[in-house]
């Protein structure tokens, strides 16, 4: 494990991060938002079977993954 | 389905007739009896497959029910049975672990052998489709030996539109890709011979694809079935795989050598193909569908011995397939349906998971569209009862008004009232039941911002008198009049099954108008009925009417009442004396219809005022409407905030996805743009990463729109989500955890708000819209006209690596040159955005630190570039002074061949000059 705690990019002030950091900021709050939607989904799954209605959960994500798995590539190259 | 061979041999046979027919009756067969031959025997094909389905189904209720049974008294046999099946399973866990760690190195080994074709693309395709996954390396560099046969053999079931035309192909090639996507399938065959079959209108059919497959993909680990089966069946669609003509009823079979597949693989009505499921619902030929699963039973009987010999052993294993069906399946099937209201048979419910919630009293259906109080009318009576339904039977959907008095004739003959003289001023007194919601409409428009009531006009008079005189109500006879009871008493029904009697709430008015209105026909009918009767002088049959008006009174009045309390207006009651009016023969005043301004109900303080103002009502009853109009206010709040989210958070969340993929469409240009301006080994390697770059930058774009529509699709579900109210859902304890479910997706939801704000300030860097992407632009621009300054300077020292040098020296220098273009061009472009951009602070200072190490390592860049170019030089000069060299050798080689050829061809005259 690191020694170095890991930079919040949400409390940093958006001036502060430089365009150095830009790209490690950016990759870390799309991955922080990809935890969110999949908190989001565990929800909606429970929302589900406490109402019986099936409409709450997921249903087609595959573009979207797409767009991860196009843009994932690119995060090292960059 | 028609067999290949069969429609080949109608093929046939429609040219030359001789063929495939008996000599005796050749010529009186001819083309056409062939087809209808060939026709009915497709006709039995798929009478049989129907009939093997509803045995198929008949076994799984059986099943079902069976099941049931044992489950409310399960007895220690079937215990120690289940400790069997626990022992079987376990055994069976380790065949699966042993079985993968085979198909592990399966998949090793045929990756080696693949290396050599797979170019980059295709590694680019593999990572999409399998979740950016690697190949399982084997670690102890084992190859086994690959499995000849196929380890999978799947199936889905479609079926051609009955109305369709033509034949229809449903071809495997079309079907495996999407297979393969969906599901991470490594397909390596699959039977080309049988690929494509040919489809006709009403055929069912079953596409099968066996082949090689991974079971274990990333894919299925990440993602429910349910996901997966989705995609898979998107995939397939957008393949051309369905047809619009062609489609499934979503089952999806498959077996699987290892025993295990088949359990997890299917999800029935799924609505991706799915158009219609009421139509499936009512269609008989429809299957639900179902999980076919191998199941081995061991059974102990006792031995059998005779004479002390053992005939035969008590131990038995017993293969059977059992259909199972998916638990998942009725919530699959709620959803399908939820939209449309539709009803939902208890006996579906029966494994849902949350059956238990539900009261025992419901009755046979539920109303699924009426659990938030929107009612919707059942498909069966979608349409508000007509005439048609209160006995006169008339052509479908052809207006009263449209007809004339041709038609009225026409009617009149076909008509079943044969004894009534049918006049076109009929239509006036049995008009079409009104629509409510067309007259709220009428109501609604300029008027009144409080409930009002509408008084019907003159012609709500009916005078009994009249009627007779006008409509020719002659009295009828016993059987006329019980046929007309009969028809009316129908219609009667049709309209109380409209009713919403059990699903009044507080503050819900507009339900109860509505069923006011309702039970107002209802007794208008009944008064036609009565008035009939009475004619008729039949004095139980007026009786029995008498009773049931009053009865029907009643319940209007307490519907008064009831819709009194919640608007706080008195309404005329229905009075008890009118059965009696016109059993008399007095004229019937007809009841009023209650209009229902449905935004009037909660339009403020002046309603409010006028509702308690209202002296019959005590103070709870006050405190319990305040309650029940603030719960409604609160209701009726959201589609506001709906338009309110996607000014905000929606347009939010979608704008960060558009910048996001603005920013890496930006990137792969700037890229692509780079290889262009500079320097490379291998020219043809260099052609194959563009063609890649331009690939991702076309799907960028493609997928743009769709995963925009994806996000607001998500965004949408988890809004609707925070709206569900306590209410909706049944028990305290269930209640408790929606309100903390409610909670946590509130703060989550906020949290999700906030990174992406944050996001787009990144993206944007805090510039605006068209600023930003002017600067990208420009940037881009500097950035590519700088390179090609830079190749130009360096092209000509360049040249150096078209010599024989060694591939890791030119390598070198190709990256050191490329380096130094990249800092220079990248320095230029960053000093354009520092100059525009407004970024301040640290972030400027970071920029400007940017530019001065980019400009400083410059130097040391050039350095290298220098060094390696020494060397290739040097590497180039070798090479010059080899064949320099080799030049001077080849000479020198030339030289004594040439004089060699000479002395042989002028030996003798040499010799003879020589000869002295």
């Amino acid at each position: 494990m690191s020694v170095f705690r890991k930079k919040n990019y949400m409390s940093e002030e958006i001036s502060d991060i430089g365009i150095s950091e830009r790209d490690d900021a950016i990759r870390a709050l799309e991955e922080q938002k990809l935890e969110i939607e999949k908190e989001a989904e565990s929800l909606m799954k429970a929302y589900s079977r406490l109402t019986g209605q099936r409409k709450f959960r997921k249903k087609q994500f595959r573009n979207k993954r797409a767009l991860d798995e196009l843009v994932k590539v690119n995060y090292s190259e960059k | 389905m028609l067999d290949k061979d069969k429609i080949e041999k109608v093929g046939q046979s429609g040219f030359s007739p001789d063929e495939g027919l008996n000599a005796d009756n050749r010529e009186q067969e001819s083309f056409e009896s062939l087809i209808l031959r060939t026709e009915s025997a497709r006709i039995s094909e798929v009478r049989r497959r129907i009939e093997k389905r509803r045995e198929a189904e008949k076994e799984l209720r059986e099943i079902r029910t069976k099941n049931s049974d044992d489950r409310i008294d399960m007895e220690a046999s079937e215990i120690s049975e289940r400790v069997n099946a626990a022992r079987n399973l376990s055994e069976r866990l380790k065949k699966i672990e042993k079985n993968t760690e085979n198909k592990i190195a399966g998949e090793a080994s045929f990756a080696e052998e693949n290396k050599e074709e797979n170019n980059e693309e295709q590694e680019n395709r593999d990572k999409l489709a399998f979740g950016g996954e690697k190949e399982p390396a084997n670690e102890n560099g084992e190859k086994l030996k690959e499995e000849s046969k196929p380890n999978f053999d799947m199936g889905i079931s479609v079926k051609v539109d009955d109305k369709a035309e033509g034949a229809f192909a449903v071809s495997q090639e079309a079907f495996a890709p999407a297979f393969s996507e969906s599901y991470g399938q490594r397909i390596r065959e699959y039977p080309k011979e049988e690929s494509a079959d040919a489809f006709f209108s009403g055929d069912e059919a079953e596409v099968r694809l066996s082949g090689f497959g991974d079971w274990d993909s990333p894919i299925r680990d990440e993602n429910s079935h349910e996901e997966i089966y989705t995609d898979f069946l998107a995939d397939a669609s957008e393949d051309g795989f369905f047809d619009t003509a062609v489609y499934t009823d979503g089952t999806l079979y498959g077996q699987d050598r290892t025993e295990f597949v088949s359990e997890t693989l299917i999800e029935p009505y799924s609505d991706a193909v799915f158009f219609n499921s009421y139509e499936a619902q009512n269609d008989d030929s429809f299957v639900h569908s179902f999980a076919e699963e191998k199941i081995v039973e061991e059974k102990i009987y006792p031995d059998v011995y005779e004479n002390g010999v053992l005939l035969d052993s008590g131990n038995r294993y017993e293969e059977k397939y059992a259909f199972s069906e998916m638990n998942s399946k009725v919530s699959d099937y709620d959803d399908a349906n939820f939209e449309l209201g539709h009803i939902i048979p208890n006996e579906l419910s029966e494994n849902n998971d949350y059956r238990g919630e539900f009261p025992a009293d419901m009755g046979e259906f539920r109303f699924e569209g009426a659990q938030n109080g929107e009612y919707k009318p059942l498909p069966e009576f979608e349409k508000y009862p007509t005439v048609s339904d209160f006995g006169m039977v008339l052509p479908e959907d052809a207006p009263l008004d449209a007809l004339d008095d041709k038609d009225f004739l026409a009617l009149e003959k076909e008509s079943v009232w044969e004894p009534f003289e049918i006049t076109p001023s009929y239509k006036e007194a049995v008009e079409e039941v009104p629509n409510f919601y067309e007259m709220n409409s009428i109501a609604d428009d300029g008027l009144s911002q409080e409930p009002h009531l509408s008084y019907g006009e003159g012609d709500e008079l009916l005078s009994f008198g009249e009627y007779e005189d006008s409509f020719g109500f002659a009295p009828l006879n016993k059987k006329e009049l019980s046929l007309l009871v009969k028809r009316k008493e129908k219609g009667i029904e049709l309209l109380k099954r409209q009713m919403n009697t059990d699903n009044h709430y507080p503050g819900g008015a507009r339900l109860i108008a509505e069923d006011l209105n309702l039970q107002k026909d209802v007794i208008d009918e009944r008064a036609i009925l009565l008035s009939a009767c009475a004619k008729g002088g039949f004095g139980d049959m007026v009786e029995r009417q008498r009773a049931e008006m009053l009865s029907e009174i009643a319940q209007y009045n307490e519907l008064v009442e009831e819709y009194e309390k919640e608007i706080g207006h008195t309404l005329p009651l229905a009075s008890r004396a009118i059965p009696s009016d016109i059993i008399a023969g007095r004229d019937y005043q007809k009841l009023s219809y209650v209009s229902f301004a449905e935004e009037a109900q909660y339009s403020g303080e002046d309603y409010a005022v006028g509702k308690f103002s209202n002296s019959r009502m005590s103070r709870e009853e006050k405190k319990s409407l305040l309650e029940a109009d603030r719960k409604e206010r609160e209701r009726r709040k959201y589609p506001s905030d709906e338009e309110n989210l996607f000014d905000g958070t929606m347009k939010k969340s979608v704008e960060a996805i558009d910048r996001r993929i603005n920013c890496y469409i930006n990137s792969f240009r700037e890229k692509l743009d780079f290889m262009d301006n500079s320097f490379s080994v291998n020219a043809a390697d260099n052609r194959i990463k563009k063609r890649v770059l331009k690939k991702k930058i076309r799907r960028l774009e493609k997928i743009r729109a769709k995963v925009k529509e994806e996000d607001l699709y998500n965004l949408k579900r988890y809004y609707s989500a925070l709206r569900v109210e306590p209410d909706d859902v049944l028990g305290v304890k269930r209640r408790g955890m929606l309100e903390s479910l409610s909670l946590r997706l509130d703060s989550v939801l906020r949290e999700r708000d906030e990174v992406n704000s944050r996001l787009i300030e990144l993206y944007t860097e805090g510039i605006k819209n068209g600023d930003i992407e002017k600067i990208n632009r420009r940037g881009s621009a500097i950035r590519r006209r700088s390179s090609k300054r830079a190749k130009r300077r360096l092209s000509r020292d360049m040249r150096v690596i078209r010599e024989r040098i060694p591939l890791d020296i030119k390598e070198k220098l190709v990256l050191a040159a490329n380096k130094l273009i990249d800092a220079e061009s990248y320095a230029d472009s960053l000093e354009y955005r520092m100059k525009k951009s407004k970024v301040r602070g640290n972030a400027r200072r970071d920029m400007k630190n940017e530019i001065r190490s980019r400009r400083r390592s410059l130097k040391p860049l050039y350095a290298d570039y220098r060094h390696f170019l020494k060397k290739a030089r040097k590497y180039a000069e070798r090479a010059d002074d080899f064949k320099k060299q080799l030049y001077w050798l080849l000479l020198l080689l030339l030289t004594v061949g040439a004089a060699v050829g000479i002395y042989l061809i002028f030996r003798e005259q040499i010799s003879g000059f020589f000869d002295f």
